[in-house]
Order: C-alpha cells, then sequence, then structure tokens
C-alpha cells in the first residue's frame, strides 16, 4: 500500500514538475512601454447604442472605401464586453502600437477582416494564428478566441544631423589630423553607411522642386515667343484674343521630346520610391510577425508591470498610464535638451508617469490624471507647493454673473524648495560644482521670505460676463464715379468684465508700487489715484480695457475692469457652490459656456457662424477643474457636464459629431451642384 | 491683388484671429497711358482685436510684428518703387490707430507697377511664389487687360486652421478708373460705372482663392 502511495505521489510530483516546465508563460507587456491603455469593455459596452453608431460609421467607412459591405458594427466577432488591453513603444526607427482584444466568433471576424482588408491580399496561416495585413503598416493576428492588431511604423535609423554638420564643416576647412579627431568623436555613434537609395530619394526631390518653377517659366518663355513670331511675321500684335495670357485653351508648346524625357524620369522616380517601401515594408512586416509569434505562443493572458497599474480604478471606463518623462526625454525634444549644458534641468522636471482613468457617467465625462514624479523626494517637494492656506476673501469675489473662475491656493514659499529641488540633480557630471554654487547664490540673493509675503500663493481670476461696447471704425464707400471716400462706421464687440486678486502679506510694498506709477512723469498721464483706487485708462481706448482699476485692502491686491466688481454682490445657491468650492482646492476652475456664448452672441454674424452658435448653444455644457494632492500624487479632476438629451456621455459625443457631420455635408452640396 | 499679397505676408501675424480686413486695389489710368496707383489694406474693423493682439509677442506661433518693423518693410517697398523707372510720387501712410496702410505712386506706364512688383521680388520683399505681371495696356489697339493670375489655392490649403480664418469675410475690391470710355469688356464681374469711365470689382478673398470668382478681365476703350 505504502509503496503506491509512494509511486503515485512520485508520478504526481514527475507530472507537475512537467507542467511547470512546458507551462506556457503569460505575455508580458515590455516595461519600456510609453503608453498603456486598458478599455473596461464591460461597462464601455453598455454604454455605447450601436444603432446610433452603425449609421456614423458606415458613413465614415463609406468615405475611406469604396465598396464598405459592413453594415453592423456590433457583430464583428470582437468581443465588445470583454477588457482591451493597448499599448505603444518606439525608439530612433521603430514605432509600434499594438491591441489585444478576445473575439467570440472566429468566423464572423475573419469575414470582417476580410470586408477590411485589401482586395486580393491572402490571409497568412502560421503554427497557431492566421493574420494579414489591413494596410501597409497595420497587421492582424488571430486564433480561435484572441486577436492582436499592431502597428509599426519604420523610419531608417535617425541621423545625428547636427552632428553630422559640425563634422562636415570641420571637414571642409579642417587637416587631415582635425578630421581624424572629429572621426574619433563619432565613434560613440556609428556613422551610418551611405545610402545611395535615399541620396536617390532627396535629388529626385530636389527635380520635382525645380521641375514646377520650370514648369513656371516655360509658360512665359512660350507666350513671349508666341508673342514674338506672331510679331516678326506680322509687325504687329494680332486683333483678335490680345490676351495672348490667357492660356486657358490654347495648346502648350513644350517641346514633345521633353515631355517625354519627364515622364521617363517620373516612372523611374516611382519605381525607385516602389522599392523602397517594398523593403520598408518587409521590416514592418517582420517585427509584426515577430510579436505575433511572441503573443501566440504564450497562454495568451496578457500580464501588466504592476507599476503601471498602481491608479487604475476598476469602475472607470478606460485607464491610460503614459511615461511621460520618457515619451518627452527620448523623443525628439530630449535629444534637443541633450544639446543645451543644463538641459538635465529640464530633464528632471519631466521625468514623471501620469496615469488617467476615464468615466462616461450619465451627465458628465469625468477625466482624473494622477501626476507622479519618479524621484520620491522630488514628488514630496512637489506636493508640498499643493498645500496650500484657504482664502475666503478670494472666494466672495465669485457671483450670480460670473462666467467662471480659476483659483490657486498654494503654498509659495515652497516653490523655491521645489526649484532647488529640480537644480540640485540637475548637476550631475561635469556641471555639479557649478549647479551648487548657483544655488546657493540663488539663496543669497533671494529672501524667498520676503518674496512670499508679497504674494504667498492665493489668486483667483473671475471672469464676470461679456459687456457690449460700440467702436468706431474707419470703412470706405465709393460714389458713383467708384472713388473712394473714408466713412465712420461703428459696431458692437464683447469685452469681458473680470477681476484678478491676490493675497499679500505686505500691503506697503504693493501700495508703493502702484504710488510709483501713479506719480511717475511718464506713467502718470495714464495712472491716476481717486481714494484707494488706482487707475490705468488707455487714452485710445480701442482694444478690450479701456480702464483697468487697482486696489489693495485687507490683505488683497485687486485688479478689475470695474469697480463693481469691488463691492459685495449676490451669491446664489449655485454660486456659493462655487465659491466654496474655490477655496478647497489648491488648483480649480470652472467655466460656464452657456453663459459664456450669451456675451458672444454679437461676434456670430454670417449665417455659417449664427449656424454654429445655434449648435454650441443646444451642446456645450459646463467645465470644472481641480487638482489636489492625493497620496503621493497630484490628482487632477478635469469634468465636463453634458448639455443635450444623448443617453450618457459617451453617445453625446457621437450626437454631437453626427451632427456636425450632417451640417458639413449639408453646406457641401450646393457646391457640387 | 498681388501688392495685397505681399502686404498680407508681412502682417499675417498681426492680422491672425481677426477675422475682418479689406483690401482696396486702385488704378487710375489716362489717356497716355499714364496715371495713379492705390492700395490700401484696411482691417480697422478688426482694431479692437488688433490693438489687444499687437501687445503681445507671438500668436498662434508666430511673432507679432512691432510697429517699427511694419514701418520699416512699407518703407523698405516705397525705397523700391522710387528706384523703379516710370514711377514717381510714391507716398505711404500708416495709420496705426485705424490699422489702416496706404501705398500710392504715380506711373508712365502701368506696366511700370509690374517692374515695382518684380523689384520687390527681387530684393526679397514678395514671395517667390507671387506672381507680377499684372497689367498690360496696349495704347495702340486701345486696351488694358487684367492678367490672369495663378490661384492661392495650393498656399491657402498648406495653411493651418487658425491662419485661414484670418481669411473668412476678408474682402477685396479692385476699382479701375479711365480718362477714356469704355467700350466694352470681357469680364462682367466688373461693374461698369454710369459715366463709363470706371469698372469696380468687389469679391470675397476666399472666392478669389477658390476661383469662384475671376480677376482677369481686358477692357476696350471706344
Amino acid at each position: 500500500m505504502k509503496s503506491i502511495v509512494k509511486k503515485t505521489q512520485t508520478i504526481a510530483f514527475i507530472l507537475f514538475g512537467f507542467m511547470l516546465a512546458f507551462a506556457q508563460n503569460s505575455m508580458k507587456i515590455p516595461n519600456d512601454v510609453v503608453f498603456y491603455m486598458e478599455i473596461n469593455g464591460k461597462q464601455l459596452n453598455q454604454k455605447i447604442n450601436w444603432q446610433k453608431l452603425n449609421p456614423l460609421l458606415h458613413e465614415l467607412s463609406k468615405k475611406n472605401k469604396e465598396n464598405s459591405s459592413w453594415n453592423d458594427y456590433s457583430k464583428t466577432g470582437i468581443k465588445y464586453d470583454a477588457t482591451q488591453h493597448h499599448y505603444a513603444s518606439f525608439n530612433d526607427s521603430i514605432q509600434t502600437y499594438t491591441t489585444h482584444f478576445i473575439i467570440d466568433n472566429k468566423a464572423k471576424f475573419q469575414e470582417f477582416i476580410n470586408s477590411t482588408k485589401k482586395k486580393g491580399l491572402e490571409i497568412s496561416q502560421k503554427k497557431n494564428y492566421s493574420y494579414v495585413d489591413i494596410d501597409d503598416d497595420v497587421f492582424v493576428a488571430w486564433n480561435n478566441d484572441r486577436a492582436v492588431l499592431s502597428m509599426v511604423n519604420y523610419t531608417k535609423p535617425y541621423k545625428d544631423l547636427l552632428t553630422e554638420e559640425n563634422v562636415d564643416s570641420i571637414a571642409v576647412v579642417a587637416d587631415s589630423a582635425v578630421a581624424a579627431i572629429a572621426d574619433s568623436a563619432y565613434v560613440a555613434e556609428p556613422e551610418l553607411p551611405f545610402d545611395y537609395k535615399e541620396e536617390i530619394v532627396m535629388l529626385k526631390d530636389e527635380i520635382k522642386y525645380l521641375k514646377e518653377s520650370i514648369k513656371e517659366n516655360n509658360k512665359e518663355i512660350t507666350r513671349i515667343q508666341k508673342d514674338i513670331k506672331y510679331l516678326e511675321k506680322h509687325h504687329k500684335y494680332p486683333k483678335e484674343n490680345v490676351d495672348t495670357q490667357h492660356s486657358e485653351g490654347e495648346t502648350e508648346m513644350y517641346p514633345q521630346e521633353e515631355e517625354y524625357a519627364e515622364a521617363e524620369i517620373d516612372s523611374a522616380y516611382q519605381k525607385e520610391l516602389d522599392s523602397i517601401r517594398r523593403e520598408d515594408f518587409k521590416i514592418v512586416k517582420k517585427i509584426a510577425e515577430g510579436r505575433f509569434d511572441q503573443y501566440f505562443s504564450s497562454n495568451l493572458e496578457i500580464e501588466v508591470p504592476k507599476a503601471m497599474l498602481t491608479f487604475r480604478d476598476p469602475n472607470s471606463d478606460a485607464y491610460v498610464y503614459t511615461d511621460y518623462g520618457k515619451l518627452m526625454n527620448d523623443g525628439i525634444y530630449g535629444k534637443m535638451m541633450k544639446r543645451f549644458e543644463f538641459g538635465q534641468f529640464f530633464r528632471n522636471a519631466y521625468d514623471s508617469n501620469s496615469y488617467y482613468n476615464l468615466y462616461f457617467d450619465k451627465d458628465k465625462v469625468k477625466l482624473v490624471n494622477n501626476y507622479q514624479h519618479k524621484n520620491s523626494e522630488t514628488q514630496k517637494t512637489i506636493s508640498s507647493v499643493y498645500k496650500g492656506k484657504k482664502n475666503k476673501k478670494l472666494a466672495a469675489l465669485i457671483n450670480d454673473k460670473s462666467v467662471g473662475y480659476y483659483v490657486i491656493n498654494v503654498n509659495g514659499s515652497k516653490c523655491f524648495d521645489m526649484m532647488y529641488n529640480l537644480l540640485q540633480d540637475s548637476g550631475d557630471g561635469e556641471y555639479k560644482k557649478e549647479m551648487e554654487l548657483m544655488m546657493e547664490t540663488m539663496k543669497i540673493v533671494l529672501d524667498e521670505e520676503a518674496i512670499t509675503k508679497i504674494a504667498p500663493g492665493n489668486g483667483i481670476f473671475v471672469l464676470n460676463e461679456l459687456k457690449s461696447k460700440q467702436v468706431e471704425y474707419t470703412d470706405y464707400e465709393y460714389d458713383e464715379d467708384y472713388n473712394e471716400k473714408e466713412v465712420k462706421k461703428t459696431k458692437d464687440v464683447a469685452v469681458p468684465n473680470f477681476t484678478f486678486a491676490f493675497a499679500t502679506e505686505n500691503e506697503g510694498y504693493w501700495n508703493r508700487v502702484f504710488n510709483v506709477l501713479s506719480t511717475n512723469k511718464h506713467l502718470a498721464k495714464n495712472f491716476s489715484k481717486t481714494g484707494n483706487i488706482y487707475s490705468f485708462k488707455d487714452e485710445k481706448g480701442d482694444g478690450y480695457m479701456d480702464q483697468l482699476y487697482f486696489v489693495v485692502k485687507d490683505g488683497i491686491v485687486y485688479l478689475t475692469s470695474s469697480t463693481d466688481n469691488l463691492s459685495a454682490q449676490s451669491q446664489s445657491d449655485v454660486s456659493r457652490q462655487w465659491a466654496k468650492d474655490s477655496s478647497k482646492y489648491p488648483l480649480s476652475g470652472r467655466l460656464d459656456v452657456q453663459k459664456l456664448l450669451i456675451g458672444l452672441e454679437k461676434e456670430f454674424k454670417t449665417p455659417s457662424e449664427r449656424k454654429s452658435l445655434d449648435l454650441f448653444r443646444k451642446n456645450v455644457g459646463e467645465m470644472y477643474y481641480k487638482t489636489e494632492v492625493k497620496g503621493d500624487s497630484v490628482e487632477t479632476e478635469i469634468d465636463y457636464k453634458i448639455k443635450n438629451s444623448s443617453e450618457n456621455s459617451l453617445m453625446y459625443f457621437f450626437d454631437l459629431f453626427d451632427e456636425i457631420y450632417k451640417i458639413n455635408e449639408a453646406e457641401k452640396k450646393p457646391q457640387i451642384l | 491683388m498681388k501688392n495685397f499679397m505681399k502686404l498680407l505676408v508681412l502682417l499675417l501675424p498681426l492680422l491672425l484671429l481677426s477675422s475682418c480686413f479689406d483690401i482696396l486695389d486702385k488704378v487710375n489710368v489716362k489717356a497716355d497711358g499714364s496715371g495713379e496707383y492705390t492700395l490700401i489694406l484696411n482691417a480697422s474693423k478688426s482694431k479692437t482685436r488688433l490693438a489687444s493682439i499687437s501687445k503681445m509677442e507671438t500668436i498662434n506661433g508666430k511673432k507679432v510684428p512691432k510697429k517699427a518693423e511694419i514701418e520699416n518693410k512699407i518703407n523698405e517697398a516705397s525705397r523700391i518703387f522710387k528706384g523703379t523707372p516710370g514711377i514717381t510720387n510714391v507716398k505711404t501712410s500708416m495709420d496705426f490707430d485705424n490699422y489702416i496702410l496706404k501705398l500710392s505712386c504715380n506711373f508712365k506706364k502701368i506696366e511700370n507697377i509690374n517692374a515695382g512688383l518684380e523689384q520687390l521680388k527681387a530684393k526679397n520683399i514678395l514671395g517667390k511664389m507671387i506672381p507680377t505681371q499684372i497689367y498690360s495696356q496696349n495704347l495702340q489697339k486701345k486696351t488694358l487687360t487684367r492678367n490672369k493670375v495663378n490661384t492661392f489655392k495650393a498656399d491657402y490649403d498648406k495653411m493651418g486652421k487658425a491662419d485661414k480664418e484670418v481669411f473668412n469675410n476678408a474682402k477685396y475690391t479692385s476699382v479701375m478708373q479711365f480718362e477714356n470710355t469704355v467700350k466694352s469688356q470681357t469680364n462682367n464681374a466688373y461693374v461698369l460705372a454710369p459715366n463709363k469711365k470706371a469698372v469696380k470689382l468687389e469679391a470675397e478673398i476666399l472666392d478669389l482663392i477658390f476661383q469662384k470668382k475671376q480677376l482677369q478681365n481686358t477692357i476696350s476703350f471706344q
């Protein structure tokens, strides 16, 4: 009995061992992707109204393909209520975007692929999957229940043009010794061999450009030649058709052989271009195939690095991770920055990740962004900036008339710490000592405390309605002999009524600033003081701001377009709520676009502009924005409240798009007729 | 039209986001073929917006030209015109309160204007794409021709959306006044004055770009 148990145990262990040895690994999303997106299909699919979406998609696909046979996009074989994974990565020569999704009807999916791929393209069968290229750089692969879409873009490896230029210019003037130095300096980035094909493409482009101007000049030469011939023969210009420049209907006098030569060059050029395209396609195809092989030989489960999912909310409709640092620093911008001696400062500043959760709620679209610097110390100093004091006096400026506001309640003194922190880490390498000295000098020169007292970090901008202002302008009218005459006319323009205010702990400083402005002999003609109000008057009065008022009162510096804004205004429940929100967060803002449109109405004059205005009125909602520190990240929420009868905020955008599309189509029609 | 393009290239950044400007392009031709040429760029309707934009450094990624820069360019164009044979009495006026720029000159024969424009092109004040052979006159045959010019559609298509908006509602007026009486013309879009000594064409600049209206016209005199 014992031996049987032992044997069974041994067999079980062996089998388990085999299972471990042959178990396929899950498909890991590479750690270096700059973008990762997860679509919550289960939720999103419930929000899509396919009945509305189908005709729209059908209409759009008709534009791209002559014979679009697909009518119901809800039935493509793709399992829409499953999670989709998207990710993108790039380097100097290859940019890829990959999507993984589940299919629940292979036959339907193949039918769908057949309708989208180019006619005559064969589907390639591999060991454990099938694939086809639906475009030059888009490939789709699938097995029974999984599919992958891969977009691959290939460009010849990046050449460091600036370095190359330097070496070239040196080579022209320098002797062999200098050239040798230049060569050795070039070793770090190996020089690409001379690519005659690329050179040919460049030269062909130049020919194309030169041909354009030849054509222009040839036309003119032909016309003059024609005139000369006629004058030689008849000693005068022809009676009819004096206007020899009206070349419409004339036979062009290009020498025949030239035309043939041109055609020959064109076809040779086209052939060359085609062969380059073919080569690029081979590379792209190989890359895509490699990816498909890798995926279909795995256990088909997607494994996402944990770091990318830090802020994922399972309730969001879509989740996005971006490596902002890599996007900026490894891209063209980063390469540019490398050339600057202090570029590292900016590289440090950008070195962060951003995470987004997107929600299509019934009445609003909500986007929540979490920003996190990769250096935890830097993140701490950034977070500390966003921990400012509240200021209710500023919030009181929001009233019933307000169209929108933008508020900051940050800790001004911490801004210096943040700047020092970024500078401190910028000095690696050759500039470390210089950087330290610069920081020390800055600390001596800048009295952070005194500066912070001038503006501690609380400010508000409130837009109170748009007022109408009549302005005079000059126009020209013509008498019956068409002599022009200048006439003065008037028109209404919308001007903003606003208040900008910020807190100060040093009122004396600001009073002295305004006092200097109002007493300085050059500025006093525009600046004046009445009571405790300083005012600036634009002499011409032709801009949007005729007069601006400055007041320093109760620890606040006000700058406003109207003194009415300084006295207490009525606050309804809505504006009271706005005011409450404004003092709650380090950064927040709101814009009621409907209210804004009322003020802008006069700016929409022509029938098509009025049509746009009606569309805005019917659809445009309200924007809300707030930023605060959440845990070890800075969280920003942007809400857009929808305004129309759409079933939810996702369909709102489709409905809006559909409406704009129909208007555009309607406008196009008369032109065709 | 070409002169206006020249000014427009200079002033494009300033005109950005302003949706209204008018061009008046006028020639007054005497019986002997001499005459006066006037070009007016009037952006007065947008002066509120321009007054604000002119205080900015850049707009839509383009540098906003300073008053002195515009003056320098116009003065340079004026100097070049003055040096062109057959062109005299070159006058410029720049009203920066109302955003109206004027350029006028006298010519011995209308082709002198073409030569002046050619000079501007040679000195890189005018862009390569701008044709310069605009007018031609044949005193013997008693005709004056406003030549066909290439469309700017290709250049317009290349522009960004914000740049294109500059042309929305922008108007162009061409006036040609004569000492002689007009007998006939080939383009009826030009309205003949009751005294039959002037023709006028008013068009939206977009209509000219898209060739919905044509500028070319051959006028015969009695």
